[in-house]
């Protein structure tokens, strides 16, 4: 398979973004296990620190590698390279030291609980580790990307774009990864608090390709219209038609994980069904994914394109390509605009009345019975995110650069992850009718309804400001 | 290509529709499957 890479250039864009992406999602889930106090989540989380500690290894080993093999390309700046080595070396040693560390409570712990003090230094290496990281990826990304120092004043689309991409797109594909190996094992051994923990690993995942392939849209504009020398728009094509299947693939996930996170709350246990039907889909979607990715990398690192590699030539081949000319034509574009407004009935409607409930309206219903709308609103997004994409096809060039799409993506993922607390919450599970929702859930149900009212507007604006 | 105002009406029906439908009758199923465990 081609996506295996050759060279050591491409083994480090892969196995770096483990210490870096990986370590971001490890600590999230790290401290969602200790604020819900789950012992098997912070073990489970100790177990992947440690496997992000001994990906430092291939990482230091091919990155210098890679230096030795890129120092005789006069385009890339030795001077660069030798800042991101420095940082990054820092950075891989604070790594290497908290997967030290977790490991060794591991092992201390394995008969009884981990020490509190423990978990918590382990908390603070893996933050400070994290931010060496963003400081060492961030050097990382310019060495090739020149792109991102172009002229802003030479520019249509920002190449603001591409940086918020470039880095984007690999929360969804790593997350997505972390996500699966957890699957896989917690089916092994049959845990519903890490079978839970996955899932909701997929339905965030799922949640962030929405921007995800929203920033590639607008990264095709910065890239190729004014065009960049060595950049190829047939190549950027190619990357769509993968990145749209790999959005399918990812909706398909995130809303059948979802539904199954709704289910357990009323049946109390998980189908294994529905619990395969998402391992069949994840692994389906991990492989489209990493063909995503290569198409992605051959966009602007020669260095991972070999010899025997053919690359696309014409720009006007594909499914992207197709559907901009297809959804041009009213009696496609018309249909499924008002499919959207439908979605975002469902979506507003189903948002209001679930929020209103936690924030103290409506309470004969216990919260249970409101939850049960929920999966309307879900199918409200899903249509939405489908009908969106084919309609940001339309004129994408011209929707991206409206001031109001920015707000409208960002509220889009910060609303529907808010969304997510609603099926999480054990207190407010346990809201029955006449009962006062806690505080933080009406802080979440103020977000919910903010976050979804300013998607509406910011979309409603695109044509007029 | 121009298109009648007909055939737009009539593919607006026929993708809400389909859309919705799909839509109800997974709701139909989800919400199925919670009412036999409860009764």
């Amino acid at each position: 398979m081609h996506v295996i890479p050759q060279s050591w250039s491409h083994w480090h864009i892969l196995v770096s973004l483990l210490p870096s992406v990986g370590l971001l999602f490890a600590l999230c889930l790290y401290v969602a296990g200790l604020v819900a106090d789950k012992d098997v989540i912070k073990r489970a989380c100790l177990v992947i620190f440690t496997l992000v500690a001994l990906a430092t290894i291939p990482t230091y080993l091919s990155g210098d590698y890679s230096m030795t093999a890129l120092s005789q390309n006069p385009k890339i700046s030795e001077a660069m390279m030798s800042s991101h080595f420095g940082w990054s070396v820092t950075a891989l040693v604070m790594m290497a030291v908290t997967g030290l560390v977790a490991w060794l409570e591991l092992v201390r712990s394995w008969r009884g609980r981990p020490s509190e003090n423990a978990l918590h230094l382990v908390l603070g290496l893996g933050l400070v580790t994290l931010a060496l990281m963003i400081v060492a990826g961030e050097l990382g990304w310019q060495i090739s990307h020149h792109e991102l120092r172009i002229d802003p004043a030479e520019q249509k689309t920002p190449q603001l774009w591409s940086h918020v991409h470039i880095i984007l797109n690999h929360f969804p594909t790593i997350g997505f990864v972390i996500g699966l190996g957890l699957f896989v094992v917690a089916l092994a051994v049959d845990n519903p608090v890490l079978k839970r923990a996955s899932l909701v690993l997929f339905v965030v995942c799922a949640i962030l390709i929405a921007p995800t392939y929203v920033t590639g849209n607008a990264s095709m504009w910065a890239v190729t219209d004014p065009a960049i020398p060595g950049i190829s728009k047939a190549v950027v094509n190619a990357h769509r038609d993968m990145a749209l299947l790999a959005l399918f693939g990812m909706a398909f996930t995130g809303v059948t994980a979802w539904i199954e996170l709704w289910r357990y709350r009323y049946l109390g246990r998980y189908s294994n069904l529905s619990l395969y039907l998402v391992l069949a889909f994840a692994v389906v979607t991990l492989g489209i994914l990493a063909e995503t990715g290569h198409r992605g990398g051959q966009i602007n690192h020669p260095e991972i394109v070999l010899p025997t590699d053919v690359l696309p030539t014409d720009p006007k081949l594909g499914w992207s390509p197709a559907i901009e000319l297809q959804i041009n034509q009213v009696i496609w574009f018309v249909p499924w605009q008002t499919l959207h407004f439908f979605g975002f009935s469902l979506v507003f409607g189903v948002a209001l009345a679930t929020s209103l409930r936690v924030l103290g309206f409506w309470k004969s219903m216990s919260f249970p019975a409101v939850h049960r709308l929920l999966p309307l609103g879900v199918f409200g997004v899903v249509m939405n995110v489908f009908s969106g994409m084919l309609i940001l096809q339309a004129d994408s060039s011209r929707y991206l650069n409206q001031i109001t799409f920015v707000p409208k993506i960002i509220f889009l993922t910060i609303g529907a992850i808010a969304v997510l607390y609603y099926s999480l919450s054990e207190r407010l599970w346990a809201l029955r009718a006449g009962e006062e929702a806690p505080m933080s859930a009406k802080w979440v149900a103020a977000l919910v309804l903010v976050s979804w009212s300013i998607v509406i507007m910011g979309g409603r604006l695109l044509p007029y400001v | 290509m121009a298109y009648g105002n007909t055939a737009v009406i009539l593919m607006v029906i026929a993708v809400a529709c389909c859309v919705l439908g799909l839509t109800g009758f997974a709701m139909y199923c989800l919400n199925k499957t919670v009412d036999q465990s409860e009764g």
